[in-house]
């Protein structure tokens, strides 16, 4: 009996071992994706990134990658999630790589084995909570969710600093702007910041608080722009940046509380056509070379704490108080706290 | 209306059928021709949405349940959103045909001066986008920095005098964007009208006034009745300016729940469940059409048609013209200033200043790195063949359902206009269901916008021609065959340049709204089948306002150069749209 107990243990162990190697495969090197990405010949590629922008990084990548073509298509994370779901349901993968804002797609994609691991070297050197540890996720860049104001509305001094002040203090009824907390989205992100700092109970007010709702960040920042509203609590902040450097007559607040991570998520579906260059791609836009180019290009910050370089010479994230949320957190608590906020303000 | 025409309700079906039978083996090139026509558009309409309604029959993992039909009466919110959009409806029609049918009966009727610059202010402010004039509206009426509030404020200090964050703002929004549409019906059956009818009246004695009131009113009615439903399905399906008022004034319609649905996390069970009361409403809309106009006559095309008399109003013109140019200038003037201010401008957040006066947002098209030139090519190609394959298409149908006594027309009637309302967003994904895979493997091809546009657009000329035909006379028709015409022929000589005012009414109603097609688009294009409004929607996502509103303008005014286009090409004296 125990001979027999033995053995079912040694086979156990083989199996757990065997389970074990299958879980850290050995990580190719960006040649040898290369090489097998070759046979493939392109990769389809879709994101919120701007088609001039892409295009940058495409000619760098064919560059370095010859005969790897990269077929881009814009468009932002909502019809994006719409035709990714669409095509699943008619059996049919599209793209072979997605670069999504919405951590809630990604957590379920996950969930739901729709997504391929692709192992990332240099996990350390990444910003933590920006990259799934089994490999089916990876921020391809963060930006922090900045406030901002009107410098038409509100003179030098006026705009607030402080979250609990501009979500208590009457003076600020009527004058925020947000764009609507979706369910596990950025902007459930930017409401849990708000909620980190001034606890749960401000959600009860928030229909008095006369807070306009709007579709989409870059609805939010034209309010601010416009002059319409006073203030904003969370933007996407590379939007912010790039629309102050254009000149919009807007200025960026970093709260005393500190700022939520809205994170530029990559993903390779397991059905991927052409899996060898999606992991190609991604792995390469990882890499320094490709996290400073896009540093530069889209004006985001680099998820890896080693590139130095930062959108339009702003402050490096070391010097911002950043409160970092997994993207598991922000599903579970964003949603959460996303559908009592609908319920308090009548949606 | 002839024997032929009448739809013989009290005629048993067997014999109905019988008679149907014999038509069909009397004429095979007709009834080839009809077949046809039935099964395109039976296969472009119900087979998307076949697939949709199978999708709301079952679970996420595939089995067959009634529960999320149920669940569309106890979803949060979704009970509400549909009283919204009923009311919102509701108000936009009554308020359309407020503005409208003063306009178009003045434009028709009247000796009023420029009544030719009214047809084409009205077009524009139906072929300006609905996402893109809400814009406008916004930094119009934006309670705080919305200009008319500003100017109103810094003036005669009346603070937040209109809040586009409300429901009445929805309600103007989209009554101009849709008004146009009871304007264009409306007038086209009055173009269409043998004045004799109401020469006679006055011959007998009635005045201008009255003749109008009494006689050309009522024989238009089925052009009103059926461009209110129009205009209250259009309503009930409308997205853009619903998804970014709603926002602000926190509340839900029926579309932009369903959209919700479709997002964060995809729910395509609940959604598709939840789009169905729409093809309810679509058949509301049909029947009480049916009710209302029954057993009336309505033919007042026939072959000795002249231009009616105009109208004297005496001092009267100037309170009509006063009435005609203030819609104008609401509905045309203000947006469009305000999409060719912001066009003009470097950066729109910034004063209009000479220092901040640009026209780079106009040159930006011609980079190699956009998709304009691409978008620009391919929009004015999908909507010239949506266009023209609705008008073909709607000929032949309503011809089926007007002048045959062909069984199944109340089917063929429902699958022309059951996608009028529907929501783009909901149809899009039973295209892209129903054509990803073989033998209908046409995702990512332009060819899918073809069809998936046609089935969407096909109830606005599938409407305006029954209107057309409605009025029409079958004598002359009949004559032609006694001499010997052949179906066809006697339809493309002898009816259709009788109702041509009716057909470039459609041709150019669907060119206009195909042109300014975005929610299904959103989802079907891929490299290379980018669309105007695609490109538009792009550029507001990126934040540039500024090139948005340039190529507004630009699809603006490719909607007028095709207006133009038209009507040098029919060779038409003068426009009647």
């Amino acid at each position: 009996m125990r001979a027999l107990l033995r053995i079912l243990a040694g086979l156990m162990l083989s199996v757990s071992a065997a389970s074990l190697g299958r879980a850290q495969p050995a990580i190719p090197t960006l040649d040898q994706l290369y090489q097998a990405a070759k046979a493939e010949g392109q990769v389809v590629f879709g994101g919120a990134i701007k088609e001039e922008n892409q295009q940058k990084l495409a000619a760098v990548f064919q560059q370095r990658f010859p005969g790897i073509a990269i077929k881009y298509t814009r468009r932002s994370t909502e019809p994006m999630v719409q035709l990714v779901e669409a095509e699943r349901r008619a059996n049919r993968v599209s793209f072979d790589l997605l670069n999504l804002t919405e951590p809630g797609d990604v957590v379920r994609w996950t969930k739901q084995g729709f997504l391929a691991a692709v192992p990332m070297p240099d996990t350390d050197k990444m910003l933590p909570e920006t990259f799934d540890p089994n490999g089916y996720s990876i921020a391809l860049s963060v930006t922090p969710m900045l406030g901002i104001y009107s410098t038409k509305a509100l003179k030098p001094g006026e705009p607030p600093t402080s979250l609990k002040v501009l979500v208590t203090d009457p003076k600020w009824k009527g004058k925020v702007v947000i764009s609507r907390p979706t369910r596990g989205g950025t902007s459930s992100g930017a409401l849990m910041n708000v909620v980190n700092a001034v606890g749960r109970d401000f959600i009860k007010s928030a229909r008095e608080r006369d807070i306009l709702l709007t579709l989409g960040n870059e609805a939010a920042i034209a309010s601010v722009v416009s002059g319409e509203r006073a203030v904003s609590w969370g933007v996407s902040g590379y939007r912010a940046i790039e629309a102050k450097a254009e000149g919009s007559p807007i200025e960026l607040i970093v709260w005393d509380e500190g700022l939520a991570l809205a994170q530029f998520i990559g993903v390779v579906p397991a059905k991927a056509p052409h899996p060898n260059a999606a992991r190609l791609l991604l792995r390469w836009m990882m890499t320094p070379e490709g996290q400073e180019l896009l540093v530069k290009t889209v004006n985001q910050y680099s998820a890896r704490k080693d590139v130095a370089v930062t959108p339009l010479a702003q402050p490096p994230l070391s010097a911002l108080k950043i409160n970092a949320f997994s993207n598991e957190k922000i599903v579970s608590e964003g949603h959460a706290l996303a559908v009592e906020f609908d319920k308090a303000v009548g949606m | 209306m002839t024997a032929l025409s009448q739809p013989s309700a009290t005629v048993p079906i067997r014999i109905r059928f019988a008679r149907g039978v014999d038509a069909l083996r009397q004429e095979w090139l007709r009834s080839l021709i009809m077949i046809a026509a039935v099964l395109v558009v039976g296969g472009l309409v119900l087979y998307p949405l076949g697939i949709l309604f199978n999708i709301g029959l079952r679970t996420e993992d595939g089995a067959l349940t009634l529960a999320n039909y149920r669940s569309v009466l106890t979803e949060p919110g979704l009970v509400s959103a549909l009283i919204n959009s009923l009311i919102v409806s509701a108000a936009t029609t009554v308020l359309s045909l407020v503005i409208a049918l003063p306009m178009a009966w003045a434009v028709a009727r009247t000796a009023m001066p420029g009544r030719q610059l009214l047809r084409v202010a009205v077009l524009i402010a139906f072929v300006i986008p609905n996402f893109i004039s809400v814009i406008a509206w916004i930094l119009l009426l934006g309670p705080n920095a919305g200009l008319i509030n500003v100017f109103l404020r810094d003036t005669f200090g009346i603070a937040g005098a209109f809040n586009i964050y409300s429901m009445s703002g929805l309600i103007l929004v989209l009554t101009f964007s849709f008004y146009p549409l009871i304007f264009f019906a409306v007038t086209a059956a009055l173009d269409n009208m043998d004045p004799a009818y109401e020469e006679a009246a006055q011959m007998a004695g009635a005045s201008a006034w009255r003749a109008s009131l009494g006689v050309t009113m009522p024989l238009v009615l089925p052009a009103v009745l059926s461009a209110s439903v129009f205009v209250f399905l259009e309503a009930m399906g409308a997205f853009g300016a619903p998804a970014a008022i709603g926002h602000g004034a926190r509340f839900h319609t029926l579309t932009t729940k369903i959209y919700e649905l479709f997002s964060y996390p995809p729910r395509f069970e609940l959604a598709a469940a939840a789009a169905a009361p729409i093809i309810g409403f679509t058949v509301f809309g049909l029947l009480l059409q049916r009710v209302v106009l029954r057993g009336r006559r309505f033919t007042i095309i026939g072959g000795k048609r002249g231009a009616a008399r105009a109208v004297d109003l005496g001092r009267g013109r100037w309170l009509l013209s006063g009435w005609c140019m203030l819609v104008v200038f609401v509905s045309v003037v203000l947006p469009l200033v305000i999409l060719v201010r912001t066009s003009l401008m470097a950066r729109w957040g910034l004063a209009f200043s000479w220092q901040n006066l640009t026209l780079r947002n106009y040159a930006s098209f011609a980079s190699g790195s956009t998709i304009v030139p691409t978008a620009f090519l391919n929009s004015a190609l999908i909507s010239a063949v949506v266009a023209s394959a609705c008008v073909v298409l709607g000929m032949i149908v309503v011809w089926i359902v007007e002048r045959t006594s062909l069984p199944g027309r109340g089917l063929l009637t429902f699958a022309s206009t059951v996608t009028f309302a529907f929501p783009g967003v909901a149809l899009a994904v039973g295209f892209v269901l129903g054509f990803s895979a073989e033998p209908f493997d046409l995702f990512g091809t332009i060819w899918l916008f073809f069809i998936a546009f046609t089935a969407h657009r096909f109830p606005f000329a599938f409407m305006f021609l029954r209107n057309s035909v409605k009025q029409l006379s079958s004598e002359m028709e009949e004559a032609g065959r006694v001499c010997g015409a052949s179906w066809a022929r006697a339809l493309v000589d002898i009816s259709a340049p009788l109702i041509k005012s009716g057909l470039l009414a459609a041709w150019m109603v669907v060119f206009a709204v195909t042109l300014r097609e975005l929610s299904m688009a959103i989802l079907l294009y891929v490299p290379g089948t980018e669309t105007l409004p695609i490109a538009i929607y792009s550029f507001i996502d990126n934040g540039t306002f500024e090139i948005a509103a340039a190529l507004s303008v630009v699809l603006i005014l490719l909607s007028i150069a095709a207006m133009l286009a038209l009507r040098w090409l029919t060779g038409k004296a003068h426009m009647e749209l």
